[in-house]
């Protein structure tokens, strides 16, 4: 046993140790593999984390943006969603504040007796019961009250009651209230455009706001407009006039500066019965304008050379021609000179030098003021003119003197600083010009300074004496034409009116007042035309804005009679006291015309056509 | 090996440190961010109605009013603004006794 034994262990031995060596053989290629795999292992995980970090530096430090363009993007946007309106000087017309709007929750609220004592002491104009019943109850939701002011918020706050909350609305705001109300106009309650720039422009001032916000700049001046507004107002109470225009432009350029409609209204509170007061004169108005039209007829005839300015027309005697009859008021009875026509405001002469220049040749000539289309302004409210249709021989003498035409005071504005700016017909506008503007021209710079001649020897001399301001070098002319009322032309209810042009040596604003059926002293008609009611008005706004203007005023100059004015006694009298009432187209009031009851421009037109037929 | 180890558990913890750290930071940032973006709202929120209470202020119809009521001032009148080269100068007088 032992020798086998020992054999057999032996061998065991041997077995074993080889098998150790084996063992061990394996154990270090195994670890040399795992180590080379681990190598490799770390090796890839280096590779990768090489590369992520490459890739980092990458994107934060090489192309990195500047930190700035993050912060821009992410600042929120203004909460309004409408820009702002200013006026030329940066003076907010219209705004979109955040207001805030009480509600109540009943579910929260502890002391209903208290919060209802509370709140009524903030709030007077609350009532109790309805208070208290909309605090009681199964709902979570009622408004209590809707965009308060921001001290009531605060008041409201410091109460600190449970159970109450605000939620923010926009609500569109006029600061000036009326001052702007036609032209800037007003919104519905989502604060859509419903009229003035607020319609026109709706769109624009709609777009989403860049940052930061830019307001919507006019042309208008709100000085302007306020000196505009209190002088109007104080004349229209003074002459108990129903309405009032008044309008300042620009001559060299067609900017608006200043335009009002009376009466007005308050844009912040739309009330039903203002409804007619939202009509606005300016633009949507058609008047006859009277003698003012008188400029453009002693234009065009001169410009055409048609009539020098030393010609002149025989006025004796009155016109005849079918059934009318075309006289003037305080007739001189006898030969006129242009000047003449112009400064005592005759019918007669202006009639024939329409005449003399011809229908055509009228026609072409106030198209080219703008006078037969739509009004140009960037407005809804513009309307189109009343004009003869067809245009015969009768109403080119009638609106020789401004009859049987009826314009808006904005477009008769715009085109008397056409003839008074040297010749250039600009559309008028509520946007700021650039200087250099595009006009058209529509008379020759002489014919121009001929006219500047002509308004200023009215004002000096002639019927718009009460519109001079020393200083300003006033011109203009008046004009005084009668109402259509229940189909005839009535005596006592007028649109008198002026247009003013200062300095009148160098144009720069055109003035225009106007006034729908006021009364002179006394009630004496005569005392109601233009002369007296509308110049005298325009001079205290001349007065007022020329030093706002920053005109300098200068020492007051003789105006020279030309030689072919005289001014006897009897016309001097006759200037300050009649502004030549253009009632003079006396037709036979047909059936159709007495058979309506309003006063429109249509009536007049079917008076004046139908008598011709 | 066993040092290169701890070098690796320092690095880790190193990072690990840095980058909460670096999220702190930015956490307090943000919140100061979000902080500094309501004030900067509500500011020009306030500014917005103080533009709107300025302009209300400032209807020249009420400045008339205030300055007819505070001031003694008339409107100027044209004869009151003449050139320069037409204000008459003050001459001076030497050694008058009177």
């Amino acid at each position: 046993m032992t020798g086998f034994g020992n054999l057999a262990r032996r061998g065991a031995i041997r077995a074993a140790g080889k098998y150790r060596r084996d063992f061990d053989e394996k154990i270090a290629r195994n670890v040399a593999r795992g180590r080379s795999r681990l190598r490799v292992t770390a090796y890839l995980f280096t590779a990768a984390f090489v590369l992520v970090s490459a890739r980092l530096v990458d994107l934060t430090i090489l192309k990195a943006q500047p930190s700035h363009a993050n912060i821009r993007a992410t600042v929120s946007q203004p909460q309004s969603d409408r820009a702002d309106v200013v006026d030329r000087n940066g003076v907010l017309l219209a705004t979109s504040l955040s207001t805030a709007s009480l509600y109540v929750n009943p579910q929260e609220v502890f002391d209903v007796d208290k919060a209802v004592e509370k709140l009524t002491h903030v709030l007077p104009e609350l009532d109790r019961e309805g208070l208290r019943r909309k605090m009681i109850g199964d709902h979570r939701f009622a408004w209590i009250a809707r965009n308060l002011t921001p001290r009531q918020q605060h008041a409201i706050n410091d109460l600190g009651l449970p159970g109450f909350g605000f939620r923010h609305e926009d609500r569109r705001v006029y600061p000036l209230a009326r001052l702007f109300a036609h032209v800037v106009g007003y919104t519905d309650i989502d604060n859509r455009g419903l009229a003035g720039i607020e319609k026109y422009f709706d769109d624009r001032l709609r777009l989403p706001m860049v940052h930061p916000a830019e307001p919507f700049s006019v042309s208008l001046d709100g000085r302007f407009q306020h000196v505009l507004h209190e002088e109007l107002t104080a004349g229209m109470d003074g002459f108990h006039a129903k309405a009032a225009v008044g309008v300042v432009l620009d001559a060299t350029s067609g900017e608006l500066r200043a335009m009002v409609s009376l009466p007005d209204f308050d844009p912040n509170h739309i009330r039903p019965e203002d409804d007619h007061a939202r009509f606005n004169r300016a633009t949507q108005g058609v008047y006859e304008m009277g003698s003012t039209f008188k400029l453009f007829t002693a234009a065009m005839a001169l410009d055409g050379g048609v009539v020098s300015p030393n010609g002149g027309y025989d006025a004796s005697e009155p016109i005849q021609l079918a059934r009318h009859t075309i006289r003037d008021y305080h007739g001189k009875a006898r030969w006129l000179s242009v000047p003449e026509i112009v400064m005592f405001s005759s019918n007669i002469g202006a009639a024939k030098m329409a005449q003399a220049v011809g229908t055509d040749e009228q026609r072409k000539f106030l198209e080219r003021l703008g006078l037969l289309g739509r009004t140009r302004i960037e407005l809804v409210e513009a309307a189109r003119p009343i004009i003869p249709s067809p245009w015969r021989e009768i109403n080119t003498m009638t609106i020789g003197f401004g009859h049987g035409l009826a314009v808006t005071p904005l477009q008769l504005t715009s085109a008397v600083a056409a003839i008074a700016n040297g010749g250039i017909y600009y559309p008028p506008s509520i946007l700021p010009r650039p200087r250099q503007t595009q006009g058209v021209r529509v008379v020759s710079s002489s014919t121009s300074s001929e006219l500047r001649k002509l308004m200023r020897l009215t004002v000096a001399h002639g019927t718009g004496g009460r519109a001079d301001v020393e200083g300003y070098r006033v011109g203009g002319k008046t004009g005084t034409a009668e109402k259509v009322v229940r189909g005839g032309y009535h005596r006592d209810a007028l649109i008198s009116s002026f247009v003013a042009v200062f300095p009148i040596d160098e144009p720069k604003f055109v003035v225009l007042v106007l006034f729908d059926e006021p009364r002179g002293p006394e009630n004496k008609p005569r005392l109601a035309g233009g002369g007296w009611t509308a110049a005298p008005v325009a001079g205290k706004i001349i007065a007022r804005l020329g030093p706002l203007a920053g005109i300098a005023p200068r020492a007051a100059e003789p105006v020279p009679l030309p030689a072919s004015v005289k001014l006897d006694r009897e016309s001097q009298t006759a200037s300050l006291s009649q502004t030549a009432v253009a009632r003079q187209v006396s037709a036979p009031a047909t059936d159709r015309a007495s058979a309506s009851t309003t006063g429109t421009m249509e009536e007049l037109l079917s008076q004046i056509l139908g008598a011709v037929h | 090996m066993r040092r290169s180890f701890a070098i690796g558990i320092l690095c880790v913890a190193g990072m690990a440190w840095g980058v909460f750290y670096m999220k702190n930071a930015v956490r307090t940032l943000d919140s100061e961010l979000a902080l500094t973006r309501e004030t900067y709202d509500a500011t020009v929120k306030r500014i917005h109605v103080l533009k709107a209470e300025w302009s209300y202020l400032n209807r020249p119809e009420r400045l008339a009013r205030l300055a007819r009521r505070h001031l003694e001032l008339q409107p100027v009148s044209t004869a009151q603004i003449v050139a320069f080269n037409q204000v008459p100068l003050r001459t001076v007088v030497r050694g008058g006794g009177q």
